[in-house]
């Protein structure tokens, strides 16, 4: 009796974790071990893609969904073991990327989500920061507090705290309330001549970003530009 | 929970799952739908892990696995006993307890089943005895007709049942001492009583303990000498290098350089409780070890351990795999491949393999070669055609100055040339140096042998087989292609360009102008050492033109 096969079940689902119906069953993938491999592996990024739809209309929206996966360990005899199967386990997903050097597998940091820690804003203007609801504890700004709270739910993971107008640093802090993980500072740019315009990206973490055009921005940023033909169709495919 | 960022790839990888390493208690367990009846007869309940190897219960009217009957309903507890598959972290206890609690029925039937005297008592060898009881003969039916039997056995390590209708079975196991089981007979009516008999059994001992049941488990022999006992089927005692020798502790170490088969003899003292008549008994038995050397061993084609090598019916030779060390990518097989054959053919083939970089005396050392004898598979002979075709039985090693060229002979173009003067053209047997030198006056054979091919179309016969009008390979073609003769072939294939025609030509030799203007179409065809066609070409012999058809 040797492991042989790998009965996998992907339920994406919005809400909290696991609670995911049988309606939020999206894809029955099975695929067995190939030559002399002992294990078997499945790729779900492309799979999981299609189901996080990003559109924006200046509201800021938590774009996330949940990950369940239940994989059946099936022997080379065609018997599910009785031991160690199935495998259940519950992914977050959120669209964004990891470089080559955040290895495979990238989970990428869990708080403020961006990568740099300046923030440059148009005098007189609020902005907001993208932030990992469950990672952080709270924000301060300007020592103001603002407590983070996270019920589970996926519109509540991704959070984009308000930025008051003319603010100048921004303290993040772990689930503690003590642990300071971030301080960003925030530049006010008096602009009298041009118009500054916001640009909104989906960043690296999978959260919008804003970015303003002054008339010389010394920020460094790369840029993934990738346009698709979303495909959700329901149906049952067997892979071998 | 882990993040996913989904514009990089997520692999989940799946292997096998470990065993589970939780102890086994009772809940994992889970026994489940025990009862008890009301002539206190215990069912023996389902189980998810374990074997029941017993049940008792600490209630004073409980007796070889039943209980009395009662007046009113009683509550009982039943204790398992149950073994622990290896599997769990608690196997070493060997057993585990586990009580299931039941309310016993009060006795209320009436009239049904009754017994009709005694079922006698049972003796019984160990290791695999039994007895069947033809059970009608020890009941009597009441209104209704006995449906069935329920046999009750709390002595599951000492005898085993089966029923097959009225016959009960008993089997004893390889356990020595005294059971009594129950049969419990009833009908098809809820109301009326079932009647119990029980069997008293005794099952005596009868294997005697030999070197068969010693079962041993591992051990060793380490290269110092160091000596690890292996376990056994009883407990192993004394070590010694000879039956009835002189006890040791430990052996000598190997220094010579590779490993080696050392057979010790243990003492095994004979289990007592399992069957054995020669229980407490010493038996001497022997085990073999194999002690690896304390100096590094040499890396040789044994060690290397070639697997896999072959010669394909095309004369290819397939390296397979190396054990241990690795193909030499500096020093190539010899020879590179064979020719093909018509009979199954023996053939050694030498390979050179790279010693590991560390581990054997010789690592980092030369290559070692090893010989490999294979048989080169012959083809199947190929099928025989009906289409006449006339053969010249000139033949020639190549047609062209190219395929001699690309051979890489031993020839010097700038010192000898390949002109009409080109001594090697004529020895190697080029049709076109052979034009070249002798111009269109050149003697040509007319092509008058009458061979069978498959098709009367001349490409359709590439691949296909040459036979005379017998059914056999031409005899001609046997002699020229007799080892005798090989030497001489110098095609790297071994093969031989022959001309053909479909017409057959006029006797005796002609002039290649004659033969271009009065013999066309013709074609040259090359067979190979197998009898079969592989080429075929279209030649101009007075523009000495050549064109490979196919």
């Amino acid at each position: 009796m040797a492991f042989k096969t790998v009965d996998l079940n992907i339920y994406i689902y919005e809400g909290t974790e696991g609670s995911y119906t049988s309606t939020d069953l999206k894809y029955n993938i099975q695929k067995s071990i190939i030559g002399e491999d002992t294990e078997v592996v499945f790729e779900i990024s492309e799979l999981v893609r299609d189901y996080i739809d990003q559109t924006f209309n200046n509201d800021y929206l938590s774009k996330c969904v949940w990950v369940t996966t239940i994989a059946t360990l099936i022997d080379d005899e065609g018997v599910v073991f009785t031991y160690g199967s199935p495998v259940s386990t519950n992914y977050l997903a959120v669209d964004g990327y990891g470089y080559f050097e955040d290895e495979i597998n990238p989970t990428l940091i869990g708080n403020a989500l961006m990568t740099a820690n300046s923030i440059y804003l148009p005098e007189d203007t609020t902005g907001v920061l993208p932030i990992y609801a469950a990672g952080v504890g709270k924000v301060t700004i300007d020592s103001v507090d603002t407590e983070i709270t996270d019920n589970g739910n996926t519109n509540q993971k991704l959070q984009y705290v308000t930025i008051p107008a003319n603010s100048s640093t921004i303290q993040v802090y772990d689930t503690d309330d003590s642990t300071l993980l971030r301080t960003i500072t925030v530049y006010n740019v008096c602009e009298p001549k041009y118009t500054p315009f916001k640009v909104t990206f989906v960043n690296k973490y999978g959260v919008y970003q804003d970015l303003y055009f002054f008339k010389k921005s010394t920020e460094t940023f790369n840029v993934t530009d990738e346009t698709f033909k979303r495909n959700t169709v329901t149906t049952n495919s067997s892979v071998n | 929970m882990t993040k996913i960022n989904i514009r990089s790839p997520f692999y989940l990888r799946y292997d096998e799952p470990a065993l589970p390493s939780v102890a086994l208690d009772c809940d994992l367990i889970n026994l489940q739908n025990m009862s008890i009846d009301q002539f206190g007869n215990v069912t023996l309940p389902d189980l998810d892990y374990g074997t029941i190897i017993s049940y008792t219960s600490s209630d004073v009217d409980f007796a070889n696995g039943k209980f009395d009957t009662v007046v009113s309903a009683t509550p009982r507890t039943v204790t398992f006993t149950i073994s622990i598959p290896v599997n769990f972290s608690n196997a070493g206890d060997e057993t585990i307890d586990c009580d299931v609690p039941f309310t016993q029925p009060a006795f209320v039937c009436t009239g049904g089943v009754t017994t009709s005297g005694s079922i006698p008592s049972q003796s019984l060898d160990t290791g695999g005895d039994s007895v069947e009881i033809d059970l009608t003969s020890y009941f009597t039916a009441g209104t209704d007709p006995i449906e069935g039997y329920n046999i009750t056995n709390s002595y599951t390590n000492i005898v085993s049942t089966s029923l097959s209708n009225e016959t009960l079975k008993i089997f004893s196991i390889n356990r020595a001492g005294s059971a009594t089981i129950f049969v419990e007979a009833y009908d098809s009516n809820e109301a009326t009583c079932n009647a119990t008999q029980s069997i008293s059994i005794t099952v005596s001992d009868a294997i005697t303990y030999d070197c068969n049941y010693a079962f041993f488990v591992g051990g060793s022999i380490a290269n110092d000498g160091t000596i690890t006992k292996p376990t056994a089927n009883g407990t192993v005692g004394d070590i010694k290098l000879t039956e009835g020798g002189t006890p040791i502790t430990s052996y000598s170490a190997n220094n010579t350089g590779s490993a080696r088969e050392v057979t010790l003899f243990f003492d095994i003292t004979v289990p007592s409780g399992y069957g054995y008549t020669n229980a407490g008994a010493t038996v001497e038995c022997s085990k073999t070890f194999t002690q690896s050397s304390t100096t590094l061993e040499q890396f040789t084609c044994r060690v290397a351990g070639l697997t896999g090598q072959a010669v394909a019916l095309n004369g290819t030779i397939k390296y397979g795999t190396v054990n241990k060390g690795t193909f030499s990518t500096t020093t190539p097989i010899s020879p590179l491949s064979f020719p093909t054959v018509t009979t199954d053919t023996e053939r050694t083939v030498t390979f050179y393999i790279t010693p590991p970089a560390s581990g054997y005396a010789n690592s980092g050392g030369s290559d070692i070669s090893c010989d490999v004898t294979m048989i080169q598979p012959a083809p199947e002979p190929p099928a025989i055609g009906t289409e006449t075709w006339y053969i010249s039985q000139t033949n020639y090693d190549f047609l062209t100055r190219a395929q001699l060229e690309s051979a890489e002979y031993t020839y010097t173009l700038t010192s000898v040339g390949f002109s009409y003067t080109d001594y090697y053209a004529t020895v190697l047997d080029t049709l076109e140096g052979y034009l070249e030198k002798n111009g269109t006056s050149a003697g040509i054979n007319t092509a008058r042998t009458e061979i069978k091919l498959n098709d009367a179309n001349i490409l359709n016969n590439i691949g296909s087989g040459i036979y005379d009008t017998t059914s056999n390979i031409p005899n001609f073609l046997s002699v020229i292609f007799d080892d005798v003769y090989s030497a001489s072939r110098i095609n790297p294939t071994g093969g031989l360009y022959f001309r053909v025609n479909k017409a057959r030509e006029g006797s005796s030799a002609k002039t290649a102008t004659y033969v271009q203007a009065n013999y066309t179409p013709f074609y040259f065809i090359k067979v190979e050492s197998n009898f079969r066609i592989s080429e075929v070409w279209n030649v101009d012999l007075v523009n000495r033109t050549f064109t490979k058809l196919a």
